[in-house]
């Protein structure tokens, strides 16, 4: 007889209990005296979160630099479980979503030219590299997990990212990118071993290569396509309006700009107006399936910032509201306190958060630094007046490493 | 512009600034420094916090990332001490700061470690489990894990994540509804 799922998620439960060990008092300060042993961001890269200090009194921290991209690229993965995973579509069902949905960092080319491609993916153990007219699409296998990479290397980027298995041997491991020329897009994907395998596309048919590799260019005018599987025929919505994704459950969905750099899945929010005497300095986000950006305004204290913090989530009035935090209406849209503690303004912090739309909430945000105490007039009036100055600007944004400075 | 609502709760912005104006070596050394705990009083607090912020964290991010959030949640408590006994619900507070902590940290699969012993003790979970979990909204997860992977209480997750009951009982409907979608189980398959 089988196993409810209730009893299946408490045999899981029991195993990870066993695999929960405790923190103790000496390790949490310990984590406070890292700072110290590791001026250098770059340094505690490897631990794959990296903390600075910043002088006595003060501390901050950065999110992915982007030499230590190279470092913590071939661990990004889905929460819990191995990335790319997805539904196993029934033939009937009209749409699926890209299997690389979780997305890779992409890395610029001084960057990428030095990484030996046994880096590209940690622990794991190159099957084979192809040459295409697109780029080197390259196969590794994961002996310690149930998973392959499939990673699609070009001049400006690596696109791709884990596959689990059984994604693979279902024949839905397949992603599809844009900006491949001015009205197409690329499609590509790995076939199961020993399968009848090709796909369908715009009237023509696409075999894999003996690797199990296949990829084609998509028109935009192409608004399906369909693999021909182990399971029969799956069609596959190509709709370049959906490929943007409209859910904001599950993790976030991966695009590319016209160079082939991962997009956001946020809506790229920055003001179009600035207080006066504040102008942008920069507009970073870390690609992936935690997604975040933030856009940074210097002014005449150079420790005190506006910040507009983009992230990606479609929950954020719901949690506001249980939580019972304050609200205003500004220009037909809720803002909400959303800053530390109960809300209101601390002396070095002040927030505001919006839902812009179904993917993206954003935070508008004074932030002291070094100690730095924010002006009287850094308030929350201050804050709901740029609420209407609030604009999605792509161009103003690069997928850097993020840092909170 | 008209303030319609009032707030006494605390909340996760996603901003991670903290002074660090007390030292921990002193700390550990006796020294005694205004505004932190003794070591009798931190040590006692981690003991009754931990546990379930532990869980709750591992819940949502899996063991590795889980635990790291966690010693840094705690670490933010030992540095905002008057400010973190002064809450009520001082896990949820900390389970609100480990969400913000665990974003400086990039996800990590399960370890291959525990799903074999998973596949090693239980044989009849089905292989897709896991990845169906996975696909859960954070939330759902979150809390179908801590009430039927951790024998929590509806409330009790409630708590953790300052949800109101209800919300939770929604939760933990859907998710079961969307594993027995993605699990093709039949609907014979009881709730619990």
């Amino acid at each position: 007889m089988p196993t409810s799922i209730a009893e299946q998620v408490r045999h899981l439960g029991e195993v990870l209990d066993d695999f929960i060990v405790d923190v103790n008092v000496e390790e949490i300060l310990g984590r406070v005296d890292s700072l110290d042993n590791h001026p250098d961001p770059d340094a505690v890269a490897s631990e794959a979160v990296t903390t600075e200090r910043r002088g006595r009194g003060s501390r901050r921290r950065t999110l992915l630099p982007a030499a230590a991209v190279v470092m913590i690229v071939g661990l990004v993965g889905s929460l819990w479980v191995v990335s790319g995973d997805r539904d196993p579509a029934p033939a009937n069902q009209p749409t699926v979503s890209p299997s690389t949905s979780v997305g890779v960092p992409s890395l610029n080319p001084e960057v990428l030219a030095t990484i030996p491609a046994e880096n590209l993916v940690a622990n794991a153990v190159l099957r084979v590299g192809v040459d295409t007219p697109v780029g080197r699409f390259e196969i590794y296998d994961h002996p310690d997990a149930p998973q392959t990479s499939l990673y699609l290397r070009r001049t400006e980027s690596v696109i791709g990212g884990p596959i689990d298995n059984i994604t693979i041997e279902e024949g839905l491991a397949w992603s599809l990118i844009g900006g491949e020329h001015e009205n197409s897009r690329l499609a590509f994907g790995l076939a199961p071993d020993n399968a009848d395998y090709w796909i369908e596309i715009g009237g023509r048919r696409i075999e894999p290569d003996t690797n199990g590799i296949w990829y084609t260019t998509v028109d935009d005018n192409v608004t399906s396509f369909t693999i021909h599987g182990p399971h029969g025929p799956v069609s596959i919505d190509a709709n370049p309006a959906s490929t943007i994704g409209t859910t904001a459950t599950g993790p976030p969905p991966t695009t590319t700009t016209p160079s082939g750099i991962e997009s956001p899945a946020f809506a790229p929010l920055v003001l179009n107006e600035p207080p006066d005497g504040y102008t942008l300095s920069s507009a970073g986000y870390t690609p992936g399936p935690d997604s975040v950006g933030i856009a940074h305004y210097s002014g005449p204290n150079p420790d005190i910032q506006l910040q507009v913090i983009n992230r990606y989530g479609s929950e954020f009035p719901q949690r506001m509201t249980e939580i019972g935090r304050t609200f205003y209406e500004v220009n037909g849209r809720i803002v909400f306190l959303d800053g530390e503690g109960d809300g209101s303004c601390l002396s070095d912090v002040c927030s505001v958060g919006l839902q812009w739309n179904e993917q993206t909430f954003t935070s508008i945000t004074w932030i002291g630094f070094e100690g730095a105490e924010l002006e009287p007039d850094m308030n929350i009036e201050s804050l709901l007046q740029l609420v209407p100055q609030l604009i999605a600007d792509p161009a103003a944004w690069t997928p850097t490493g993020l840092t909170e400075r | 512009m008209t303030e319609t609502s009032s707030v006494t709760r605390p909340l996760d912005s996603g901003i991670a600034v903290a002074d660090w104006p007390r030292s921990p070596v002193l700390w550990l050394m006796g020294v005694s420094q205004e505004g932190l705990p003794s070591g009798e009083e931190f040590t006692s607090f981690v003991r009754r916090v931990q546990p379930r912020l532990q869980r709750g964290l591992v819940a949502t991010y899996g063991p590795d990332v889980g635990r790291q959030a966690t010693v840094d949640a705690l670490s933010w408590a030992w540095e905002h001490w008057d400010q973190i006994r002064s809450v009520e619900n001082q896990t949820g507070y900390l389970y609100r700061v480990g969400q913000s902590a665990s974003r400086r940290y990039v996800p990590k699969p399960l370890p291959p470690e525990l799903l074999g012993e998973l596949e090693q003790r239980f044989p009849d979970v089905e292989p897709r489990l896991v990845p169906a979990l996975a696909r859960l909204s954070t939330q759902q997860r979150t809390v179908v894990v801590l009430v039927h992977g951790f024998g929590w209480s509806q409330a009790d997750v409630a708590g953790l994540l300052e949800l109101n009951p209800s919300t939770v009982r929604e939760h933990l409907s859907r998710a079961l509804s969307r594993l027995r979608d993605q699990l093709e189980v039949a609907n014979a398959h009881e709730y619990r």
